[in-house]
């Protein structure tokens, strides 16, 4: 049987290549573009001005660590680095703990009651705080974290739905312990899919953490 | 006084012929929708890596394991969004484009667009409100607006390519899938823990359940609103145009509205821990999207319509020359009709004259895209592609029994 035609190299390969079209190419059009730009730009970041807020944009673009508020000491020997821009308040009542909060994402600091090393804390948390309070809850397993002070220190990821809370929440918990034994857990959490927002601040925060 | 003898409109059945012929690439360096396109592009990919590095960091294993299932999702739907393109294939260069816009622009834009505008919502109407709604009233909003605008700053780059609204879905459609891929790789790392059981649940609630109805769809339908209001300037008031163009732009956007509201929604409570609970995301998924994805199915098929129309109106002056008989042009109209005279004549000849035949009906097709390229009927070009169809019709005639095979008139009855 012989080769059908429009064998490679024996026959025109499908359409030649095209000639210069008829007209020239349209004219540049910068106005169209100039609005698509203004489009973007205050469909990305028009949301911060209109709430008043305009430094957590800034601080997703840079994508730099925020300056630290002022240091607060949470029980002697345990001092704690606030993000900029984050509110605190002190509640009342035992454990020591602090609440910041920054728009929609909060961060819980606590004084751990418990001993144990950094995943065991992360366990009690989870177990005492986290699922008592949670319809349904999964985490990430635990990863132990890197600090400059060389304490001991995890965290995992979880994502959950609380009781009164109507929408999904995602967050990081993270346990530091200090060689004698004091332990700090951070918890912070944002709506599901807002957390990556605040992900920087909170990590921040634990590295920043002295703990003694 | 009326004026004397106005020009008779030519009939609307008899469509303007396409410039299928025409192609242009991404890079179109005089236009600066290209450059606004690409400068975001490049910034914005870069900050998708460094939160991709995060994710990969986070869980090595369950990052991986996302890529790898959203690839094989991916495959099919790319096969899928070009098998309904019939005859013109879009550039590669512009399809790319639309897909990384997609997966690196339209994500990172949203991520601050959404955050932003959730921060308003409280400032509005307060945390208990926004908690419950702002799913539904911050995304359907900015990651359409950020997908859409890469579509239309794509027809800013190339203009002759989107001509109709199957071009308009496809490059919405790629641009939705680019979106949902990256999207859904942050979801099963981040809410679904990451680990290779959550990764495969996620992969089962956001895919198998939900794949249909996600981004593909409503970036798909916002693109042909694009493609209606930019496409039929010649034949449709600019009224009309932007009615329609407004209605499927806005059913993208109703669609991704209701999908994240707490409207109509039947998902399952509490752990996803038996089968019954597993074929109940199905059935909440499907309430949500089907509707929505038949009127994108009834879209496509009047648009395939239209291609039909067109295909017919640029072969016009070819049919009965040597490059296409009238019995061919009733086949090539119809993929099913083009499957079915292939697979007869494997049949018939064996598969080596099966695929001949199948270039023939791809050079038939190029005939017409040669034909809305060059303006008189003894151009070169259009004179080497008749050439060669009848060159592929001869080896068949020599080499099958029947020659190309014809379908049936009729069914028997």
């Amino acid at each position: 049987m012989t080769e059908p035609p429009g064998v490679p190299g024996t026959a025109p390969k499908g359409t030649p290549p095209p000639p210069p079209p008829p007209k020239a190419p349209g004219e540049a059009r910068w106005l169209p573009t100039a609005l698509s730009l203004v489009v973007l730009l205050f469909v990305s970041f028009g949301g911060f001005v209109v709430a008043g807020d305009t430094s957590a944009a800034t601080q997703e673009i840079t994508g730099d660590e925020t300056e630290p508020g002022e240091p607060i000491e949470l029980v002697p020997g345990v001092v704690i680095h606030p993000p900029q821009g984050w509110s605190v308040t002190r509640p009342e009542g035992q454990p020591p703990s602090l609440r910041l909060a920054s728009g929609i994402a909060q961060m819980y600091i606590v004084v751990s009651p418990v001993a144990g090393d950094p995943v065991q804390q992360l366990d009690a948390y989870l177990n005492e705080v986290l699922v008592p309070q949670a319809s349904q809850i999964s985490t990430s397993p635990a990863e132990s974290i890197d600090l400059l002070s060389g304490h001991p220190a995890a965290y995992f990821a979880y994502l959950g739905s609380f009781e009164g809370v109507n929408t999904p929440l995602e967050g990081e918990v993270s346990a530091v312990v200090a060689p004698s034994g004091t332990a700090v857990v951070i918890d912070g959490w944002a709506p599901e899919g807002q957390f990556v927002s605040v992900q920087q601040d909170v990590r921040a925060t634990v590295l920043a953490a002295e703990v003694a | 006084m009326g004026s004397p003898a106005a020009p008779a409109s030519p009939p609307s059945a008899a469509p303007h012929r396409p410039h299928w012929g025409y192609q242009t690439s991404l890079w179109q360096i005089r236009q600066p929708a290209f450059w606004l396109f690409a400068v975001l592009l490049a910034v914005t990919t870069i900050f998708s890596i460094i939160i991709q590095a995060s994710f990969a960091d986070l869980t090595p294993g369950g990052w991986l394991l996302s890529w790898s299932l959203l690839v094989l999702y991916a495959v099919p739907v790319v096969i899928a969004i070009f098998a309904l393109d019939l005859y013109e294939r879009e550039p590669l260069s512009l399809v790319i484009g639309a897909f990384l816009w997609g997966a690196f622009a339209a994500t990172s834009m949203s991520i601050f667009a959404n955050q932003g505008w959730g921060l308003a919502l409280i400032d509005w109407f307060g945390i208990e409100f926004a908690g419950r709604w702002a799913p539904a009233l911050t995304a359907p909003f900015t990651e359409e607006i950020t997908k859409g605008v890469g579509v239309i700053l794509l027809y800013l780059i190339a203009r002759g390519e989107i001509d109709d609204l199957m071009d308009g879905f496809v490059y919405g459609a790629m641009v939705g899938l680019g979106f949902t891929i990256v999207e859904d790789v942050f979801y099963f790392v981040n809410v679904f823990g990451g680990d290779p059981v959550g990764v495969l649940q996620g992969f089962y609630v956001r895919v198998i359940a939900s794949g249909l109805y996600g981004h593909v769809l409503y970036t798909g339908l916002f693109g042909m609103g694009v493609a209606y209001f930019v496409a039929r300037r010649r034949d449709v008031p600019v009224g009309k145009r932007l009615g329609v163009a407004a209605l499927l732009i806005g059913a993208g956007i109703f669609a991704h509205f209701l999908w994240n509201s707490p409207l109509l929604d039947l998902y399952p409570t509490g752990e996803l821990d038996s089968v019954g609970k597993y074929l109940q995301v199905i059935l909440a998924t499907a309430v949500k999207g089907l509707p929505f994805l038949a009127m994108l199915a009834l879209m496509i098929g009047l648009a395939r319509r239209r291609e039909h129309r067109w295909l017919r109106a640029a072969l016009a002056t070819e049919v009965g020359k040597e490059g296409l008989h009238p019995d061919e042009l009733t086949v090539l109209e119809r993929p099913s009709a083009r499957r079915r005279s292939r697979r007869e004549m494997a049949a018939r000849a064996g598969p080596q004259a099966a695929r001949v035949l199948k270039r023939l009906q791809k050079a038939q097709i190029n005939l017409a895209m040669v034909a809305t390229r060059v303006h008189h009927e003894d151009h070169p070009d259009l004179g080497r592609q008749r050439q060669y169809c009848k060159a592929l019709r001869d080896w068949l005639s020599a080499h099958a029994p029947q020659g190309p095979a014809v379908p049936p008139a009729a069914p028997p009855t």
